[in-house]
């Protein structure tokens, strides 16, 4: 159905500093839902805590703003519950890898279908600039008494061993590059993961505008760069090219699909195949009250839906 | 060994709590540990214990409830206490498993 | 002399078939028509230390508590011996493997030290040496205790040379020697065995044919011990009951609620209700199906009740379960859920803290953590319940109250009520209802947040034409960030006032509950699981010549004052007394805080054991005759 709402804003100013990179995502992820021709009661935003979390609010979509790393479990609670709905995760490096680590994880092996934007900035922006679980060792930020002395963990490779069936990676300021993979990511049935080099114009004076103009390469400008894994035999090669480009950071950053892979069963069909009608039937649909106020399990089935407890006293004696 | 029986032949099993009763791997079958022995009996040595301690990581003490990974501490249960080379473990226990901690 | 009731202990090492006995004995006891009301007292390990089940069984009536001493103790073991047999009433049975005679309490590895010190000390005082058969001699002469001593492995013999025994399924006969022994010097009807049988191996025919065999040995062996305890005819007139634990009434509860998204991070003693639900995820009924219930194991507490939380927003049904530490990973959820006004049911099934404390045992020291954890003021509700029946009805309000009011429910439950095994009257079906609050159909100009209703009414995520927000920075109607002084007066008075609007409308019922004579001369106020033992006090003092009275708290936060105020008017505040499995009684400073009234008069147990009737008892009288105003109670091992 086409939406009424023409825009995909909200018209709430939007407070993010001037030229940070989440304005290069804001347009690319409104874009990508217009030219999806995506539902806008359908279709759901789920964000962390930290500037990237408040995106939630700028989009004219259902908008959860959660808590500090949980938005990917309120997604998952969203999604299994209403399995119609486009869920689309929005998050900050800090929120997605520190502390929602274990939550990235889980979404991986779980490989639900669930879009997680990762605002990757190496800095914890809302709060004046720490060091992320990105940022590199040995590099000092604006706001950094002294430089880093933890490793980075690497998004890409973390996502690909966790799991997630869609990797990919964008450039905050090519919003039209970046609106194609949130398309194909959206579009991706399971868990997909986008990690965004977002600038951060305030406190992150090494990870640049102009540090990555100088670097960032696109996968698919590389001659014969195909992502898909084509069956379960090829899936092993394909990792390992997507690991191998994925570890290029410091002369050349890929964009673009890493990993592709379309034969592993999203969480839902995993789910259908315990729970007969499900996805059709779900918790957001199924009833649970009869007519009168009365629930449906009522006096007349409750013995026999529950008669491993009931125990019938012999008769006479 | 501080007795004679099942207990103490080569090829029993002993049951997990019930360590009179266990399993003969030679009979292939469920038999009874105290009292007498068949034709088939074979002395259990210390070195049958230290073949299946080198071969499958452990061996165990029905006397002290305890599973035994190196040779010292067989050699020190070996003697006085009935050591045996494998127990067998009841279903009831992974059944009744109370989730804990 | 037949007795009405039976108290009994069936200990043995965790994993021996323990549990299976007590299914066994009490589906027999339940379709012969007895009461039966059984604690399950276990450590925190898989297998091998000691476990023993705490039964309490009636002829008259269905047992509330537990007693102590027993009339009776089935020792798997010879440490269930050194263990109990202090606990036999005089004139008790004790069965035991005649194989144990022999061991000493220095044979037992497993035993706690202190444990072992302190029943070699009372030994020595007695003056018998540290063995089973020396410490049955004794009991034999002194207390008139009778000593049926059965040869475990001779029976296990004759089974085998008739049956091809699996002997990885020896317990399940152990177990029937167990039952089978002790029904016997029950004097109750093997026909009742033979169903416990039945109903327990129920697809496994050969163990319960094999077990009926050893049933026809052990009767023949035992004959000169039938009826030694024989239990009375029972007069209970029910033509059925349940039979279950806490954690199952709570789960059967959910289901019947209408749940649809369970979550939750194993952990005791909450994971088996979510097992139960497991297993109800989708039924088959008339052709159609009920559900699904999605129940998912997530990574961690946080990811339980985030999800479920994100389930509710789409119009699910949505709750989880836990413990202590499982609670405290909550919180900050808690407060999202409060700031949202998200209706979400957390089962908090306390447990020995601080830490890990003694999980699998009993606690009720967490009434503050669920009134008052996290941050920020909002409007929560906090359920207690007394029993599995109430565990039951508490399911279903609590999920009411939640939507109703679009606050979080704390149904706060505890290891004792989640674990015991007890036969219950099957719940009243017409006396529950759903209700889903006020919801609306969303449209153009939705506000999650519209400040003309007290309460908003609730449109889900995916309603048509409808968009809607939530954050959990405060937040104007649409759900959008604002920081606006006049804003945050609204919001904030609205998140909060609903309390009074619960206060004023829950019914009386769901808050307090009376039980006992009017015009008391005593008054015990208490909350969940000590409600059993507290009503089987009362009759035992009202024997003793007191009048008094039980109040039950069941709705703890927000606290009913006005209620509690009406009662407790009329009573000598000197003769009031709380009771609680805790050090600090925290219901008495809950009260203070909420209604002034100070209650000095305290009973108290931390040991991790329930509080049974003869201490409970004692407790009381020496607080209504003397100056003293705390009571420990410490019975039970
Ligand atoms: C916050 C919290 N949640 C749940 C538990 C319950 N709990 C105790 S041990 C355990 C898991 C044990 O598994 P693992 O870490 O693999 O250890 P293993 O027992 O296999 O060695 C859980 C869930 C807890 N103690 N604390
Ligand atoms: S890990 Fe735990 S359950 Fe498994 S064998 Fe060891 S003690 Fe037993
Ligand atoms: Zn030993």
């Amino acid at each position: 159905m086409v939406p009424e709402v023409n825009s995909y804003k909200t018209d709430l100013w939007v407070d993010w500093c001037p030229g940070c990179g989440n304005f290069g995502i804001l347009t690319a992820v409104t874009k990508a839902l217009e030219e999806l021709k995506l539902e806008p009661s359908r279709t759901v935003i789920v964000s962390g805590i930290g500037c990237s979390g408040k995106i939630a609010h700028f989009v004219n979509v259902n908008g959860v703003h959660t808590l500090h790393g949980r938005a990917i479990p309120f997604a998952m609670g969203i999604k299994l519950a209403n399995p119609d709905l486009t869920v689309i995760v929005h998050g900050g490096d800090g929120d997605l890898l520190s502390i929602g680590g274990a939550h990235f994880v889980a979404l991986g092996r779980r490989n639900l279908d669930v879009v997680v934007v990762m605002h990757d900035n190496g800095v914890y922006g809302l709060t004046k600039g720490q060091a992320s679980p990105t940022l590199q060792l040995g590099v000092k930020t604006k706001s950094l008494a002294k430089t880093n002395i933890q490793q980075p963990v690497n998004p890409i490779l973390l996502a690909l061993a966790s799991g997630y069936t869609f990797v990919a990676r964008g450039y905050a300021l090519d919003v039209n590059h970046l609106k194609e993979i949130f398309k194909k990511a959206i579009t991706h049935r399971g868990a997909a993961f986008v990690d965004v080099l977002q600038p951060c114009v305030t406190f992150n004076d090494v990870l640049t505008a102009d540090y990555y103009r100088k670097r960032i390469h696109k996968l698919e400008d590389e001659g014969g760069w195909d992502p898909l894994v084509k069956d379960i035999d090829d899936r092993r090669s394909k990792l390992f090219k997507a690991i191998e480009k994925g570890l290029e950071w410091d002369s050349k950053i890929y964009t673009g699909i890493f990993y592709l892979d379309n034969s592993v069963m999203a969480f839902e069909e995993r789910l259908s195949e315990r729970l007969s009608r499900y996805p059709l039937r779900n918790p957001s649909n199924s009833k649970i009250v009869a007519d009168n106020s009365r629930p449906i399990i009522g006096s007349d089935n409750f013995e026999k839906i529950f008669k491993d407890f009931v125990v019938y006293v012999r008769k006479g004696g | 060994m501080s007795k004679v029986g099942c207990l103490c032949c080569l090829y029993f099993k002993p049951h997990i709590y019930v360590s009179s009763a266990g399993y003969c791997s030679l009979k292939g079958r469920c038999v009874f540990g105290d009292g007498v022995v068949c034709g088939e009996y074979r002395d259990k040595v210390i070195d049958d214990l230290k073949k299946v301690l080198s071969d499958v990581g452990w061996v165990y003490c029905v006397t002290c409830r305890k599973t035994l990974v190196d040779e010292f501490e067989l050699e020190d249960h070996f003697n006085s206490h009935d050591v045996v080379a494998d127990v067998l473990i009841d279903e009831a226990v992974s059944d009744e498993a109370p989730s804990a901690d | 002399m037949e007795l009405n009731e039976v108290s009994l202990i069936l200990g043995g090492a965790q994993g021996s078939g323990l549990e299976a006995s007590m299914l066994i004995l009490s589906r027999a006891l339940a379709y012969g028509g007895y009461g039966v009301i059984a604690d399950r007292e276990y450590y925190s390990n898989i297998t091998g230390r000691h476990s023993y089940i705490h039964m309490n069984v009636s002829a008259t009536n269905i047992p509330r508590s537990l007693r102590y001493p027993v009339n009776l103790l089935a020792a798997m073991d010879s440490e269930s011996i050194f263990t109990h047999f202090n606990d036999v009433a005089n004139g008790g049975v004790i069965i035991y493997d005649r194989g144990v005679d022999g061991k000493r309490i220095s044979d037992v590895p497993s035993m706690e030290d202190a444990l072992k010190l302190r029943v070699l000390k009372h030994l020595q005082d007695l003056n018998i040496e540290s063995d089973v058969a020396s410490i049955l001699t004794y009991l034999e002469k002194e207390r008139r205790i009778t000593r049926v001593g059965v040869d475990f492995t001779r029976w296990l013999r004759m089974l085998a040379s008739k049956f091809e025994l699996q002997p990885r399924v020896l317990s399940r006969y152990v177990s029937g020697i167990i039952v089978v022994t002790t029904a016997l010097i029950l004097g109750l009807d093997l026909e009742y065995v033979k169903y416990g049988f039945e109903a327990q191996f129920g697809n496994r025919k050969e163990i319960v044919k094999e077990n009926l065999y050893l049933m026809d040995l052990i009767k023949e062996d035992l004959n000169q011990y039938g009826g030694l305890l024989q239990i009375k005819k029972p007069t209970i007139n029910s033509d059925k009951v349940m039979l279950a634990t806490g954690n199952d009434f709570v789960a059967i509860g959910k289901i019947v609620a209408g749940v649809r998204y369970q979550s939750y991070y194993p952990i005791t003693p909450a994971a088996d209700e979510s097992f139960l639900l497991e297993k109800f995820e989708v039924i088959e009924y008339d052709g159609d199906v009920i559900g699904p219930i999605i129940v998912m194991q997530t990574e961690d507490e946080i990811a339980a009740i985030t999800s479920a939380m994100g389930a509710s927003l789409t119009g699910s049904r949505s709750s989880t379960a836990t413990s202590g530490p499982g609670f405290d990973l909550m919180v900050e959820g808690l407060s999202w859920a409060g700031m949202n006004e998200v209706p979400i049911v957390i089962t908090y099934y306390q447990r020995g803290g601080p830490s890990t404390g003694q999980p699998t045992r009993g606690s009720q020291s967490d009434l503050f953590n669920a009134a008052f954890s996290a941050h920020g003021e909002f409007a929560r509700v906090v359920l207690s319940s007394g029993d599995h029946l109430e565990a039951f009805y508490d399911t279903v309000n609590a999920f009411n109250i939640a939507e109703r009011y679009q606050v979080p429910v704390i149904h706060l439950l505890d290891k004792f009520l989640a674990n015991s095994l007890a036969t219950v009257p099957v719940p009243d079906l017409s006396k529950v209802t759903i209700d889903r609050g006020f919801t609306s159909n969303g449209g153009k100009d939705y506000k999650r947040f519209d400040l003309n209703h007290k309460i908003s009414p609730r449109a889900f995520l995916g309603t048509l034409n409808t968009v809607m927000w939530y954050s959990g920075d405060e937040h104007d109607e649409y759900g959008h960030i604002v920081e606006d002084p006049e804003n945050r007066i609204s919001m904030y008075s609205k998140r909060i006032e609903k309390l009074q609007i619960i206060e004023s409308e829950v019914p009386e019922e769901i808050k307090l509950r009376l039980y006992g004579e009017g015009s008391p001369d005593y008054l015990i106020v208490g909350w969940g699981s000590v409600k059993g033992v507290a009503l089987d006090a009362l009759d035992e003092l009202r024997k003793a010549g007191y009048r008094g009275m039980y109040l039950d708290m069941k709705m703890l936060y927000p606290f009913p004052k006005k209620e509690f105020l009406k009662v407790i008017s009329g009573v000598d505040p000197s003769r009031v007394i709380a009771v609680e499995h805790s050090y600090n009684v925290s219901i008495s400073d809950l009260i203070s805080m909420s209604t002034n009234v100070k209650i000095v008069k305290k009973v108290a147990k931390f040991t991790g054991r329930p509080m049974v009737l003869n201490e409970f008892v004692e407790a009381i009288i020496k607080l209504l005759t003397s100056k003293e105003e705390y009571k420990v109670l410490r019975y039970g091992a």
